[in-house]
């Protein structure tokens, strides 16, 4: 057999993946869709939705890449020749993904030196500070503007992060994680524990938690559960049959995607009590009620958070803390990503780690100029909507559909309950045929409803068109020119 | 924070971290079983 390079440990693998699925999302997204969908009601579907959607997904991919041996492509072509078109589409939508994913690290390089080198500043003058001097945001997508020279500054030094720790492969994300997994955490209790100290933090705690047990009567909550849970666990990339890819064939699969699944939510709902301690502070600081100052996204870290911070004692360590935070959850993320799309070109035409990390990184700080611009916000907004609801959404169902009906959950079963510490049981089929692939089916029909119904945000059409389902369509051809190029032989290796 | 607040959050409290931790024990106890074999 070919060599292929291993996890030094179990412990490694496992912090490699949930590092790959703790990022930003858990921060910034999580707590404000619990917040918008019931509140502590929220957290009912989306546990439900994680043993039944996410868990089974991700048992799935482990399963994938650990039995072949292989990346995304490779495995589903062991899977049937048809299906390897999936697992390039896969590898795009996160090669796409990391695009500017790299672009939203950039932004937190920023604000980590801005921590102590200038003033903090809240309110107005924060966004002010955020979207015109940062971003130098235009007024819309066709005026791109120029480069905005910090956030370059910023992508460059991304890119090199993510290329200095993936040159070398897994064995060094395997030490690189052993530091960026624990430490957002441990920086996070201390912001939590900074946020209770605050004036107003439990008022903000009792808007993340009360429930609102009707939200549980709406198919919009558990949509918006459904959704959390993949888009938060990396499935859909192609990272995790990647990662597990790098495992020896006897190694556990079941435990390693339960434990992976608990650690995500588990942070995501930690995170919540961090995020909504400081709302409350602010809320009560400015005298006005707690929904108007929550907000998701970036808006939450680059505007909401540091108007809060500016408000505090000690601001520069306290936003160095949280920058720290933002860029250590975020760095596996993107780390994992290329990695994995790494592990396709490497298994494909056989090139080494290194060049196919150069290459890939070299190109992703090029495509990502275009997130620099003064346009920048705006094509990233439209991306990331497209690649999250029509790219992520649709390779789970397809992956779905390739092992539930024409695989064989029960071969793929088979396997996994011979080498897992725990056995899966007859739920892991009906799981894999029928719910998880009628959650995301259902998900993708309301996306594609509600996307006819209203433009997304108001954009022009044009601009859809071009950053929306222009991409999508151009990952698609793009997947299915590789998958119609010859695997390079690999005799000469086994 | 409201009594069904306290019930709902200790709950999921519960499953998330309780069950990370029974997954993560399980994988400890494999662990050692298996080096004990090999060392055997």
């Amino acid at each position: 057999m070919a060599h292929r390079d291993r996890w030094a440990s179990r412990p490694a693998f496992i912090m490699a993946a949930i590092g790959s699925a703790i990022g930003l999302g858990n921060l910034w997204r999580f707590p404000m869709v619990a917040y918008e969908n019931g509140g502590g009601a929220f957290l009912i579907p989306y546990i439900v939705a994680l043993m039944t959607a996410g868990v089974p997904l991700m048992i799935l991919e482990y399963a994938l890449g650990q039995r072949f041996q292989k990346s995304s492509p490779g495995s589903l072509r062991e899977v049937g020749p048809q299906f390897e078109m999936i697992g390039w589409w896969a590898l795009g939508v996160g090669a796409t993904i990391s695009f500017y994913y790299a672009v939203i690290m950039a932004w937190c390089w920023d604000y980590l030196v801005f921590s102590f080198s200038q003033p903090w500043c809240g309110g107005q003058e924060a966004a002010s500070s955020f979207f015109a001097h940062v971003l130098c945001r235009t007024e819309g997508p066709e005026a791109l503007g120029g480069l905005s020279w910090p956030v370059l500054v910023g992508l460059a030094l991304t890119w090199l992060t993510i290329y200095w720790i993936i040159k070398k492969g897994v064995l060094r994300v395997g030490k690189v994680v052993m530091i960026t997994v624990p430490l957002p955490a441990i920086l996070m209790v201390l912001i939590l524990i900074r946020g209770l100290s605050l004036p107003g933090s439990l008022e903000g705690l009792r808007w993340y938690l009360t429930p609102d047990f009707s939200a549980l009567l709406s198919g919009q909550t558990w949509l918006q559960a459904y959704a959390q849970v993949f888009f938060s666990l990396s499935l859909g990339f192609g990272i995790l049959t990647a990662y597990a890819s790098y495992l020896p064939k006897r190694s556990d699969i079941s435990n390693n995607a339960f434990i992976t699944s608990f650690a995500d939510a588990g942070f995501a709902f930690f995170a919540g009590f961090a995020v909504f301690s400081v709302l409350g502070y602010l809320a009560q600081a400015q005298g006005v009620p707690i929904g108007e100052v929550v907000e998701g996204g970036p808006g939450l870290a680059f505007v909401v958070y540091p108007t809060a911070i500016s408000l505090m004692p000690a601001a520069p360590f306290i936003a160095a803390a949280f920058f720290i935070t933002l860029l250590t959850l975020g760095i596996d993320s993107a780390f994992s990503i290329v990695e994995g799309v790494v592990a396709g070109l490497r298994d494909k035409w056989r090139v080494s780690q290194n060049a196919a990390a150069a290459g890939f990184c070299a190109f992703g700080f090029l495509v990502g100029l275009i997130f620099t611009t003064g346009a920048g916000l705006y094509w990233l907004d439209i991306v990331d909507h497209w690649m999250n609801n029509y790219g992520l959404v649709v390779i789970g169902l397809l992956e779905c559909i390739a092992i539930g009906w024409f695989y064989g959950t029960k071969k793929l079963k088979d396997y996994i309950n011979e080498v897992s510490d725990f056995r899966i049981g007859w739920w892991w089929d009906l799981f894999v045929k029928w719910i998880t692939p009628l959650a995301l089916g259902w998900a993708l029909v309301t996306n594609i409803i509600q996307e006819i119904a209203t433009p997304y945000e108001g954009y022009p059409t044009w601009a859809l068109l071009a950053g929306g389902w222009g991409v999508v369509a151009t990952i698609i051809i793009v997947a299915a020119l590789i998958t119609a190029i010859p695997w390079v032989d690999r005799k000469e290796d086994e | 924070m409201s009594v069904s607040a306290w019930i709902t959050s200790i709950a999921v409290a519960i499953v998330l971290y309780g069950g990370f931790t029974w997954c993560v024990a399980i994988a400890v106890r494999k662990e050692r079983e298996d080096r004990k074999k090999h060392e055997e």
